[in-house]
């Protein structure tokens, strides 16, 4: 009966209602305190002692990775029926260079395309649009995820089975800044920053494999 | 202060705690009925009028060609296609889940589909696209005049874009969650950014409606 009261509580989810779940906690507290010097002592827990021994996380990794610009968490390809003939891929990727990295392309070969795409909301529909100029700043993270900006996997050549690892590749270009001078007849000089992609031999690509899974 | 203190321990002590457990009992009972009651008189979902209604359309269950056909019954609605790769199977994937957590209500919730894609998801297509989500959920299609229809009905708005370089048909489109209720009145709608949680909450809110308050106040306590 407790559980289901709680329970209730949990689902009511106002806040007053939980403000009572409080009260009514705190009270079975002070009656309980009023039982308690016929009980034994409750030992107090030294808790400042055991903060002090808390994790410093050995952060040089057993790995041992050599440095890679960027890394790839938690890619996955969303399952769907036997009869879909394009998915969506999601990641997370990961600059953890000094040089701001552009995001090219993706290859795979179990489809025969894929493209950057991003879902936007435009007047009550959502839209989806080519995914423009993927810029990742130093040590800026990029999130593709239902909803926002995702793969989008066309011409699978086999039906997605749950749990199956697909690889791919990403493609990326190192982003390198120059500065442009320009002069307009007598004002002064103006500098400005504009962004331009490094020597092509600088480009790179990192090979990841996706989990197939449901949402959730 | 001291004497205040003295006179404390010695109320405590003197205090039974047979006769703190039995009030306890009726503290917590009193707080139940004031809780039940505060779900009770909660100001209930409005009723949008504008829009919603009653329709026509070929469905992937027999005897069933619209949210009417559904009487008892609170009903999600959403509209999308099935060639859709990122939004459409999110928000379905999202009515599965929630549809697992009401557990026991999930039986007096429908979730239904209608493509904004008739010419690709035929009935069949439905079928076995939705089957994948969730065996109960229930699709509709039909004319593409006949979904404009229903659309317009429900304030959807959708558009047909290039298609994909594979020659996969791409729509833009609204993908909101419309609940109904019993009668079928739209009394909410949702947007993916709404969490599961609210959802359940006003679903549970919707179904007690029907319900007298003796008899929540006595589920509660089962």
């Amino acid at each position: 009966m407790i559980l289901k009261y709680l329970k209730f509580l949990a689902g009511v989810g106002r806040k007053w209602v939980g403000y009572l779940g409080v009260l009514s906690g705190l009270l079975s507290a002070l009656l309980l305190m009023a039982c308690a010097p016929h009980e034994e002592p409750v030992s107090e827990v030294a808790g400042g002692e055991l903060a002090s021994h808390g994790g410093t996380v050995d952060k040089t990794g057993a790995a041992g990775n050599i440095a890679h610009p960027l890394v790839i968490e938690s890619a996955w390809v969303r399952l769907l029926p036997p009869t879909a003939r394009s998915t969506a891929l999601y990641f997370t990727v990961k600059n953890q260079s000094a040089d701001s990295m552009r995001i090219e392309r993706l290859t795979l070969d179990w489809a025969s395309h894929a493209e950057f795409h991003e879902t936007l909301e435009r007047d009550g529909m959502m839209h989806m649009v080519p995914l423009e100029d993927a810029q990742l700043a130093p040590g800026q993270s990029m999130e593709f995820k239902p909803g926002g900006k995702h793969v989008m996997v066309m011409g699978l050549r086999e039906p997605l089975q749950a749990g199956a690892q697909l690889s791919a590749t990403l493609h990326y270009s190192i982003v390198g800044t120059t500065a442009v001078i320009s002069s307009i007849e007598n004002k002064p000089i103006e500098v400005s920053a504009i962004e331009i992609s490094a020597d092509p031999s600088e480009a790179g690509s990192i090979s990841f494999s996706a989990t197939v899974k449901q949402d959730g | 202060m001291m004497t205040k203190t003295v006179s404390e321990s010695v109320f405590f002590e003197r205090f039974d705690c047979r006769v703190s457990v039995v009030a306890l009992f009726f503290l917590k009972l009193l707080l139940l009925v004031v809780a039940s009651s505060a779900e009770v008189f909660a100001q209930s979902l409005p009723i949008n009028e504008k829009l919603g209604g009653a329709f026509e359309l070929a469905s992937t269950r027999e005897g069933v060609s619209g949210v009417q056909d559904f009487s008892g019954k609170v009903v999600l609605l959403n509209f999308g296609y099935t060639s859709c790769p990122d939004v459409c199977p999110m928000v379905l994937a999202r009515l599965s889940q929630l549809h697992k957590q009401l557990g026991s209500v999930s039986s007096e919730v429908q979730t239904v589909f209608v493509t904004v894609d008739p010419k690709t998801d035929t009935v069949d297509a439905l079928t076995s696209y939705l089957r994948f989500f969730n065996g109960d959920f229930i699709g509709f299609s039909g004319t593409p005049q006949a979904i404009a229809k229903v659309a317009k009905q429900y304030g959807v708005v959708f558009m047909e874009e290039a298609p994909t370089a594979e020659g996969q048909p791409r729509f833009a489109h609204s993908d909101f969650v419309y609940l109904l209720d019993q009668q079928g009145r739209i009394r909410k709608v949702y947007s993916a950014a709404d969490s599961l949680q609210d959802m359940q909450a006003d679903i549970r809110s919707v179904l007690n409606e029907g319900r007298s308050f003796w008899s929540r106040v006595i589920e509660v306590f089962q």
